[in-house]
């Protein structure tokens, strides 16, 4: 008996050792009267029952954090500076990032690969800089004043019912991502002392079949920019990408032979599933020149060829209005569906589309810019350019033919048009995508699963099955 | 004295199970706050590398617009650079509210 219950004993607290005991602290820096601090009166709101503004701030932050503990197993606590506090204009939400790196310290298990101190931390099972800070994290506290931004602001509530407004607690999941080392030690594509952050280790190129740690600078600054080609190669994310992503959307040219082809195509928040197939011949809308629309091709206005749109799909230009006036347009004029083209050629990925219209019934998509004129040449030549609108199956959206999760890679270099985002085309929409879409659920999706692959660990109570959209 | 013993191991047991469970529901720590006003900061400066830390620290920050539908369209970014990248671009994502303001 006396065995058994030593045993009893050691399996207690052996799981114990192994959920971790760490914590995430929110490190409150903001002055009396400030930031997380403002005594202004709120009422409470979507599941926050803060009554001042400060307060509501610190829940918010605090339910996010909480989120990420439950899956994060370490010993060692991670702290995170966290202040809301004025940042230059208005159109600045915030920042994040990890506060340190670290190379070659205890346990760690690559050498001469940076690491986050957070994770660094956890490895060496101790916090390596005693006192200081882990992660970060600053909000613009202006967002909140009138005309900052318009009548947007942050939304307080843990219920996703954000309207107009900003969900702090989506973008506070997205920023502690980056703390946790969704992140780079040196900006992209550069290697700090010339050694690649943990990262980097994972960024795939899958037409050198390369990874960046196995590249030339002058390498990574081409792969920097080869749109759908550069990818997150890890076994954690590869295996649990088929849980948060769906078959993507292409646009299928049958003819005329010159254009004859498969293109991506880019998703709306809003009208038809494109699970439904649709095909059809399409169609140039074409609109009066307005102060709303000012092209014919733009979509803005009332179609002025109805009638040549309807029954077929309709073609306009991405611009001045917002993509759910296009598609009322094109339904209105009797259109089975519409392709937006895009307006920008900085991407070379059609853009996802936001908005919200219950009426809207027939399919959404945009092509890429480039895609888009070689349609319009072959329709301004009045050739018949037939099309199907479908799904891919066997393969996933915003992954590459090889079945790695592309990293975001627009075809124009900008230094620091950071790689440290899942690629856009990803549908449904992930939490780590440049954009933090509206549409995000409050998970965190394939994240923790790429933060696995970097060397965190999940405790065996969160239990991975549990983890889906 | 086995009972004993089965005894004590067994509060022992219980004892690190219930520590274990309060230390669960002790998710997070606040300190108080010690910050004097924090000053305002500037986008460049944002990405401002110092002397000390050439490369900076793998910054990323959120910038916004608002769209013609009033919702807002967000991008982060790790330069200042690709900040005014999208900032600049002219897209149908202007600010028709603050353009009526």
């Amino acid at each position: 008996m006396l065995r058994r219950a030593l045993l009893i004993l050691i399996v207690l607290s052996a799981a114990q050792a192994f959920a971790g005991t760490g914590k995430i602290l929110i490190i409150n820096i903001d002055a009396a009267g400030t930031g997380f601090n403002d005594p202004t009166p709120v009422a409470p709101a979507g599941g926050n029952n803060g009554t001042t503004l400060g307060q509501q701030r610190l829940n918010v932050f605090l339910a996010a954090a909480e989120k990420w503990q439950n899956l994060l197993d370490t010993n060692v606590d991670i702290r995170v500076q966290a202040s809301f506090a004025p940042i230059s204009d208005c159109n600045v939400l915030g920042f994040a990032g990890p506060v340190s790196w670290k190379v070659n310290t205890d346990s760690l298990p690559l050498p001469n690969v940076w690491y986050p101190v957070a994770l660094a931390n956890k490895f060496a099972n101790r916090d390596l800089e005693p006192g200081l800070d882990d992660i970060q994290v600053r909000f613009n506290s202006d967002v909140d004043k009138d005309k900052c931004l318009a009548d947007t602001s942050f939304y307080y509530g843990l219920d996703g019912s954000e309207g107009s407004n900003i969900d702090l607690f989506v973008v506070v999941l997205h920023e502690l991502g980056h703390g946790l080392g969704v992140s780079g030690a040196a900006g992209a594509p550069g290697f700090r002392d010339n050694l690649p952050s943990v990262t980097d280790i994972h960024t795939y190129d899958a037409t050198l079949g390369l990874r960046w740690n196995q590249m030339s600078q002058e390498q990574r600054l081409v792969s920097v920019t080869n749109t759908g080609h550069l990818a997150w190669d890890g076994t954690e994310v590869r295996n649990a990408a088929g849980r948060f992503l769906q078959a993507p959307t292409i646009l299928d040219v049958a003819a005329p032979p010159a254009v004859a082809a498969t293109y991506e195509a880019g998703l709306a928040s809003f009208g038809a599933s494109t699970e439904n197939t649709i095909s059809g011949r399409v169609t140039l809308a074409t609109d009066a020149e307005t102060p709303d629309g000012p092209t014919t091709t733009d979509g803005c206005s009332a179609f002025s060829n109805a009638s040549a749109v309807a029954g077929r799909i309709a073609l306009v230009d991405r611009g001045t209005c917002t993509f759910v006036t296009k598609a009322r347009n094109a339904q209105a004029a009797g259109a089975i569906g519409i392709v937006i083209v895009d307006n920008t050629r900085k991407d070379c990925i059609p853009p996802a589309m936001g908005g919200a219209a219950s009426d809207l019934t027939i399919p959404v998509v945009s092509i890429t810019a480039d895609n888009g004129d070689r349609l319009k040449t072959q329709l301004n030549a009045n050739a018949s350019v037939e099309v199907t609108v479908r799904r891919q199956p066997g393969q996933l959206s915003g992954t590459t033919p090889e079945g790695f999760v592309r990293l975001f890679t627009p075809c124009t270099f900008v230094v620091g048009s950071s790689i440290h985002h899942w690629d856009t085309p990803a549908s449904p929409n992930l939490l780590m995508e440049p954009s933090v879409n509206s549409d995000l659920l409050h998970g965190v999706d394939l994240t923790i699963y790429q933060l696995l692959d970097i060397g965190w660990s999940m405790p065996p109570r969160s239990g991975r099955r549990i983890l889906k959209k | 004295m086995p009972r004993r013993v089965f005894i004590a191991v067994m509060l022992a047991a219980l004892a690190a199970t219930a520590a274990s469970a309060s230390d669960e529901a002790c998710t997070r720590d606040i300190l108080k706050p010690v910050g004097a006003p924090a000053q305002r900061v500037i986008l460049d400066a944002l990405f401002e590398k110092s002397a000390a830390d050439v490369y900076g620290r793998g910054i990323e920050v959120l910038v916004v617009r608002i769209g013609l539908d009033g919702k807002p369209v967000l991008a982060c970014v790790d330069s200042a650079e690709a900040a005014k990248r999208f900032l600049e671009t002219p897209i149908e994502n202007v600010a028709r509210k603050a353009r009526e303001k």
